[in-house]
């Protein structure tokens, strides 16, 4: 009793200061609290909605017209593989939808009910009642992360776009599905049959299409490679570039990749904050036995044991500690349903909501227990001092070293010089100070380096796709890409243009040893490329040279000289690396190669269109205007043209070139010619007159892939950074405090001989700027390697720092600490030196 | 005529105690003349060291003006007294307040180098003063608790009286000290004084009080006695003894 009551006291004399190491454990409680609380809720979350949709963990899924029956027997005998269910699906890769004007894209795989309830339970969540549903003409059903993440609602109009001709689906409602359920691995829709039937016509070029898809389960870690590896060594066809796999884990990897990315940041952010707090109580304890130095003596003298002594320290901990940590805890409680919203728009999952009692748990009770052991072994210092020792304010413990610094000899003000010679005597909080800045340093910096990289949205994403983000232009068949290339590098609104050759997922090439297909770029020349950066070495120039990813390279410990091996058309054919970029489309697999280089294993390879890069200001709907004035209009837009002209035969002409266009898009007509007779008028015409086929660009695929995690990171990097600025604050404030509390006499002499609280208030900045500036400079540096780490972990790129944005919050963080501590040193004003003189 | 270097008008200071108002000075009206070694004596409570707080601008006074030449200092603010104080004052006090943390050399500097620029001049005046108490150069270099309380106290006259300071005041500077000490100190004050220095100094005893060539009684916050004495050594130390002896008798000491 009589321990809580010192306690009580202690407490009571250093309300503020109680309450800043309360305010700081409850910031690491809470902080820690939504790490632990979510972490395994996230997962255990996406665990559920995966087992309650029912779904097979794995799915092997080959192009129709490249499965073979024994495929499916090859699976079912590869160990621990059971329940193969086999069903037919259509993917659609990179399709634009139409939403309240605005064009999105997405990737999606269309099944019928029937198909996807051989797979799955086909659990339905928010639906139109089912009178209505039978009444509409299109229905689909989509995943319930479309409902959950970009808001749609039963009833709305889903308008997916083909070939230009706008489709439109009546949102039926939403279901849970396990597999094939976010924008990187594209959306699962149950359609009705005919719809079914209609979408399959549309979808045949490239990537899109019919598959055969094996759905199963395996008791042990599957490997998809040596399934096709298996494949191919029966059938002598190699699937890999005509297949696709999907699994448990890379869906759950996908969908939980940037959530996982934010509540790490919070942990750290956690580990800083806790750091802070138990560098003040450690620094405080200190303070407060040397300034309570008589007091113990005191109290030892009347028969206080110093075990009780020291633990009306460790109580007063006790109770702010307990206090913050359980604070911290409640308004993680009372955030829980709030941060459940944001963790399920962002996973696209229903979230279990229940409290996650045991994560909170061990949130707050380390926390709660760490401020606790520190303060046991600081405060454990009050049995070196026996009464007699105390009451002399331990003196035996009193040590006057070399006169650091002495006044004779300085230069400058005396500020200054006073300032360096109470750094120098205090260097041991100095470090702890250093200690703090450092850490809080590296993360206000790599904050604001983020959002800094994010400032332009995607933009910054873009820089790192190793991609030219071009306008594409797709040619029909039989056109000549060289020469329509030149007539459109002719074009005022075009810079340059380039014959493309692949740069799909679906131009992927095996890599021999390697588990991971290669998705390749390639270019007549890469000093052309404007989103292509070296990393090390130089870019391809002869058809034996390849270039390659730094993820690559790591995954697989590629370099400069190293040989790859690609497998493609049955033949295996070696390149030398030359050149390493970052990249971080297509999982950093990426591979880069001259036009020569990709037809040594591609010799069937035809140009898949133009790269068009538009000149400063120029959009893509004026160069698409511009484009069709000069070639006449794409056939995708052809489809859907109003029949126009003044004159029968105008009219006749127009009407059968949409016709054509229809012919060429959705029947696989390459060739057509039309003689029409109108009395004695012969109207001739054909398909040749068609040369685009379309124009599209990647951009809008970007955006709706990155453009969330660019808009979330853009606010939130931000208020991270500000929220460490505030415990940097808060830690500055305390340590101040202390100063000022221990060394109140000397100040107060100080005033005595004439300097200003303003005098006392720069010496005590001061103090902390050698420290501060040394740290912020360890900081910026460390940043360096702590950002490019982040960035290879999560995307497998180099982040670089922007260095004019690290010199200039570097400024601003040392500014700022100094601020805070001169503003913080204001507590001098109290000082009274009259009382200091009466005392 | 010797003119006056410090002047007080109306001069009031109260303390707030729980709500009531303690009047420590009542409407003082004092004449500090430039070259005296004024001696501020009184009872316990009769508020000297209040008075001398007021006087040398490290307190605000409740009321009334305090004049240091034609400059009235009473409204000024904590950071221009400081100022002030800094060009114009030196202090002695009882328990010295030296800067645990420094030497005694850079005790000294600390005040000097708030009003003067570093210089070998400086350092020198700095040296020659300290040595000019009694303190070598070894003891420069030692902490203040590894000095005497004579040799503390010698330590703070010389910061004192580094930066040249128009008025040095002292409170009860011989207070922590034996007699052998207080005497040594007694004797710098007087050598000061010598040369000119107008000094205040506060104390409740006689034999400093002998130093001074002006003795102010004060009781209940005012000045009730004030008595001329010629300086120090001039006239026969039994005459001054008893001179002294009587005023306080007539003071009711």
């Amino acid at each position: 009793m009589k321990i809580l009551r010192l306690s009580l006291f202690n407490l009571k004399k250093n309300r503020k200061e109680a309450t800043a190491i309360a305010f700081l454990t409850m910031i690491t409680t809470l902080m820690f609290s939504v790490f632990m609380m979510n972490l395994t809720k996230i997962s255990d979350s996406f665990d559920e909605s995966f087992a309650v949709s029912g779904s097979p963990h794995y799915c092997a899924a080959v192009k129709y017209e490249h499965y073979r029956d024994e495929y499916r027997t090859i699976l079912e005998n590869m160990p621990g593989v059971h329940d193969v269910t086999e069903v037919e699906l259509t993917a659609a890769l990179a399709k634009e939808v139409e939403r309240d004007g605005e064009i999105l894209s997405y990737s999606f795989i269309f099944m019928t009910e029937k198909t996807e309830r051989k797979i799955e339970y086909f659990v339905k969540r928010e639906q139109l009642p089912d009178d209505e549903i039978i009444k509409l003409d299109h229905p689909i059903w989509l995943p319930v992360s479309l409902n959950i993440t970009d808001d749609y609602k039963p009833g709305d109009t889903f308008t997916i776009l083909l070939d230009g001709v706008h489709h439109d689906f009546k949102i039926a409602g939403f279901y849970e599905s396990g597999l094939m359920t976010s924008g990187g691995n594209g959306y699962k829709c149950v359609v009705s049959d005919s719809d079914y039937a209609m979408l399959g016509m549309f979808l045949n070029d490239g990537g899109d299409g019919k598959y055969t898809a094996l759905y199963f389960d395996c008791e042990e870690k599957f490997s998809f490679a040596d399934l096709i590896r298996r494949c191919a060594e029966s059938s002598y066809e190699n699937i890999d570039s005509n297949s696709n796999n999907f699994s448990f884990d890379g869906e759950k990897g996908s969908v939980l990749q940037f959530l996982n990315m934010y509540l790490y940041f919070i942990a750290f952010f956690a580990a800083i904050t806790m750091l802070s707090a138990l560098f003040v109580i450690t620094h405080r304890i200190s303070d407060d036995i040397a300034n309570q130095m008589q007091q113990i003596g005191v109290l030892e003298a009347l028969g206080y044991r110093a075990r009780e002594i020291s633990l009306s320290y460790v109580g007063e901990y006790l109770i702010c500690g307990g206090i913050g940590s359980v604070l911290g805890g409640i308004i993680a409680l009372l955030t829980d349903p709030l941060i459940n919203i944001g963790v399920q728009k962002m996973m696209g999952r229903t979230l279990n909501g229940s409290v996650d009692i045991a994560g909170l748990l061990i949130a707050v009770l380390p926390v709660a227990a760490l401020v606790i052991v520190i303060a046991l072994i600081k405060a454990a210092k009050v049995r070196k001092y026996p009464p007699v020792v105390a009451l002399r304010k331990g003196i035996e413990t009193h040590h006057f070293g070399r006169n650091v610094l002495p006044l004779e000899k300085s230069k400058g003000g005396i500020n200054l010089a006073l300032a360096i010679k109470s750094f120098i005597g205090d260097m041991k909080s100095s470090l702890g100070i250093m200690l703090c800045v450092i850490i809080s340093g590296i993360a206000i910096l790599f904050c604001m380096n983020c959002a800094y990289f994010f400032k332009d949205g995607i933009g910054g994403l873009i820089s790192l796709t190793g991609k030219d983000i071009t306008v594409d232009v797709t040619l029909m068949n039989g056109v000549d890409s060289y020469a329509v290339r030149d007539e459109i590098a002719g074009m005022p609104e075009v810079r340059k243009v380039f014959v493309s050759y692949a740069g799909g997922l679906m131009d992927s090439i095996p890599v021999k040893g390697s588990e991971n297909k290669a998705v390749v770029h390639v270019f007549d020349d890469f000093r052309g490329s404007e989103n292509i950066f070296l990393t090390r070495g130089r870019f391809p120039e002869h058809d034996n040279e390849i270039m390659v990813t730094v993820a690559r390279c790591e995954k697989e410990g590629l370099d400069i000289g190293d040989s790859v091996i690609l497998e493609g058309n049955g033949i295996e054919n070696k390149y030398i690396v030359t050149g390493v970029t970052s990249s971080m489309m297509f999982n950093g697999m990426s591979i880069y190669l001259t036009k020569d280089g990709y037809l040594r294993t591609e010799f069937n390879a035809r140009p898949s269109g133009l790269s068009v890069y538009l000149a400063d200001g120029v959009s893509q709907e004026t160069f698409e205007q511009r484009l069709y004035e000069k070639f006449g209009k794409s056939v995708k837009d052809s489809i859907n043209a109003e029949i126009t002209g003044g004159t029968l035969e105008e009219r006749i002409r127009s009407a059968a070139d949409r016709k054509l266009a229809t012919l060429l898009s959705y029947y696989g007509v390459t060739n057509a010619d039309y003689a029409i007779v109108v009395g004695n008028q012969l109207i001739k015409g054909n398909s040749r007159g068609f040369v685009i086929k379309e124009v599209s660009s990647l951009m809008s695929l970007a955006k709706q892939q990155m453009g969330s995690i660019a808009s979330v990171t853009q606010v939130a990097m931000p208020v991270l950074a500000l929220i460490i600025a505030v415990v940097v604050a808060v830690m500055l404030w305390l340590i101040v405090s202390m100063t000022v509390k221990r060394q109140r006499r000397s100040l107060g002499i100080m005033k005595g001989l004439g300097y200003s609280s303003k005098d006392l208030m720069k010496q005590l900045a001061l103090k902390t700027m050698p420290v501060t500036i040394v740290s912020v400079v360890i900081a910026a540096v460390l940043t360096k390697f702590v950002y490019s780490w982040f960035w290879m972990t999560m995307f497998g790129v180099i982040g670089n720092i922007s260095v004019h944005v690290t010199i200039a919050m570097s400024a601003v963080l040392a500014v700022f600490c100094y601020v805070v501590t001169y503003i913080c040193a204001g507590k001098v004003k109290k000082i009274s030196v009259t009382e200091l003189m009466t005392e | 005529m010797a003119s006056s270097i410090l002047r007080t008008e109306k001069l009031c200071k109260s303390f707030s105690n729980g709500g009531t108002q303690q009047h420590v000075i009542k409407n003082l009206d004092l004449d500090i003349i430039e070259g005296d070694l004024t001696v501020i004596m009184g009872s316990s409570g009769s508020g000297k060291s209040t008075l001398l707080y007021a006087l040398s601008g490290m307190d605000k006074p409740t009321l009334g003006k305090v004049l240091f030449g034609d400059t009235e200092i009473q409204d000024y603010s904590n950071d221009q007294l400081a100022v002030f104080r800094r060009g114009n004052c030196g202090f002695v006090f009882q328990s010295v307040y030296l800067l645990e943390n420094q030497t005694v050399l850079d005790n000294v500097l600390t005040a000097a180098l708030i009003v003067q620029k570093n210089s070998s001049g400086l350092v020198n005046k700095t040296k020659t003063l300290l040595k000019k108490v009694g303190l070598n150069e070894d003891d420069w270099k030692k902490y203040p608790n590894q000095l005497s309380g004579g040799e503390a106290q010698r330590v703070g006259i010389v910061r004192a009286i580094i930066n040249d300071p128009k008025i040095l005041f002292a409170d009860e500077p011989t207070g922590a000290l034996n007699s052998a000490s207080s005497r040594d100190v007694l004797d710098i004050f007087t050598e000061i004084h010598k040369n000119g220095q107008s000094i205040v100094m506060v104390t409740h005893d006689m034999k400093t009080a002998l130093r001074g060539t002006r003795v102010l009684y004060l009781r209940d916050g005012g000045i009730v006695g004030d008595y001329r004495m010629l300086p120090y050594g001039e006239n026969d130390k039994q005459e001054r003894r008893a001179g002294l002896a009587a005023f306080l008798e007539t003071m009711g000491w």
